[in-house]
């Protein structure tokens, strides 16, 4: 099932991406695809983010402390972008499901 | 690609902080041994001079600017190989047949002028250090 | 990208850049008094200005992102002591302190890119 209205994805989110990109339109995804796609890049980061943090634990001396920092704020970053769109469909989906017929 | 964090930049600096010291640790030495006639191992004390290379710094191996970025180490304490000074003094007790007394060839001016600059390049490797430390906190709070 | 990191990349790419360049510096501090020594600098050419690579005199290096080049360039020019150091301690202080400043508002920038896009990315909490 996919629910259409992109309102549902954070309108905060799209916004900064237009700051970023000036005249770039924000992609009006379904929301399922938005959350694929947030999910995966939440994984990925995190990932990065404890690679880093073992390496530079490790005294690996090229990974940089600002490196290290970066890398866990994103991380932060994306998994809380998809908590966010889970909260959203699970609100989406209750709000939908309580609709009297 | 390769970068290398703070701590090589601090290693650098503190190359330069040890070597400096050194410096002025040879400087003291000839200071106070400027009028010693007779030293270990016979005859007036030698002046000491210390020669200073740039090195690499160790962990900068394949990093993209190693060869950008140098060390200094003292690489080494050379003795004077001049002749002493003779002054004639026919009554002190380390004089020649010729009543003339050998003393070191330290110019006291010259070697205060050492300690000067060696005491500057002290000071600038601390300011440099410090400033590494400083971005260092600065990257910390990334992310805050 | 789930969500638009790039900026902070770029940001990220400053402070690389500007601390290597603290390190090259705190080289030429330290080498202050050995003779014959030249202190050295790093320049950055960001992808708009590929084409003045021809006109930079060292090795040319790539660093953090692929539109960042980074050379190094013999800075001493003529003014140089009797055993051949060419380093002017005043000079490269300076250097030094001007590229702290730059490492710390990159650093203050990115720190404020990244707390809003939490902030947008937790919806407004």
């Amino acid at each position: 099932m996919s629910i259409a209205p992109a309102s549902i994805v954070p309108p905060s989110v799209t916004e900064i991406r237009g700051i970023d990109e000036g005249p770039h339109k924000a992609k009006q995804a379904d929301l399922g695809e938005a959350f694929a796609n947030a999910l995966t890049e939440a994984s990925n980061t995190e990932k990065t983010a404890t690679h880093s943090a073992e390496r530079f634990a490790k005294g690996d001396p090229t990974m940089g402390i600002h490196e290290v920092m970066i890398a866990s704020e994103k991380a932060n970053i994306e998994i809380r972008y998809a908590t966010t769109l889970k909260n959203k469909a699970i609100e989406a989906y209750r709000e939908l499901m309580n609709t009297q017929v | 690609m390769s970068t290398t964090d703070f701590f090589t930049a601090m290693e650098v600096s503190a190359s330069g902080l040890s070597a400096q010291r050194t410096r002025m640790n040879v400087a003291s030495s000839n200071l106070a041994n400027a009028q010693t006639t007779q030293a270990a191992g016979g005859g007036p004390y030698k002046r000491r001079d210390v020669v200073l290379s740039s090195v690499d710094v160790p962990g900068m191996q394949g990093s993209d600017f190693s060869a950008a970025v140098k060390g200094v180490a003292v690489t080494q304490i050379s003795q004077d190989t001049n002749p002493p000074r003779l002054e004639y003094d026919p009554g002190h007790p380390q004089a020649n047949a010729q009543g003339y007394v050998a003393y070191p060839n330290v110019n006291p001016v010259e070697e205060m002028v050492d300690m000067i600059t060696a005491s500057r390049a002290y000071e600038a490797g601390i300011t440099a250090m410090s400033t590494a430390v400083n971005m260092a906190e600065k990257a910390l709070g990334i992310g805050r | 990208m789930a969500v638009d990191l790039s900026t902070v990349d770029t940001l990220q790419a400053a402070l690389t850049f500007h601390r290597e360049r603290h390190t090259v510096l705190a080289g030429n501090v330290a080498n202050l008094d050995t003779p014959g020594y030249r202190p050295v600098d790093l320049n950055r050419n960001t992808a708009g200005d590929a084409q003045t690579l021809a006109t930079t005199n060292e090795g040319h290096i790539a660093t953090a992102t692929t539109t960042d080049i980074v050379t190094s360039f013999d800075d001493g020019g003529a003014m140089q002591s009797a055993d051949g150091n060419a380093v002017s301690l005043e000079r490269e202080l300076a250097k030094i302190d001007a590229n702290r400043a730059r490492y710390s508002t990159s650093a203050e920038l990115v720190t404020r890119r990244l707390a809003l896009l939490r902030y947008a990315a937790g919806d407004g909490t």
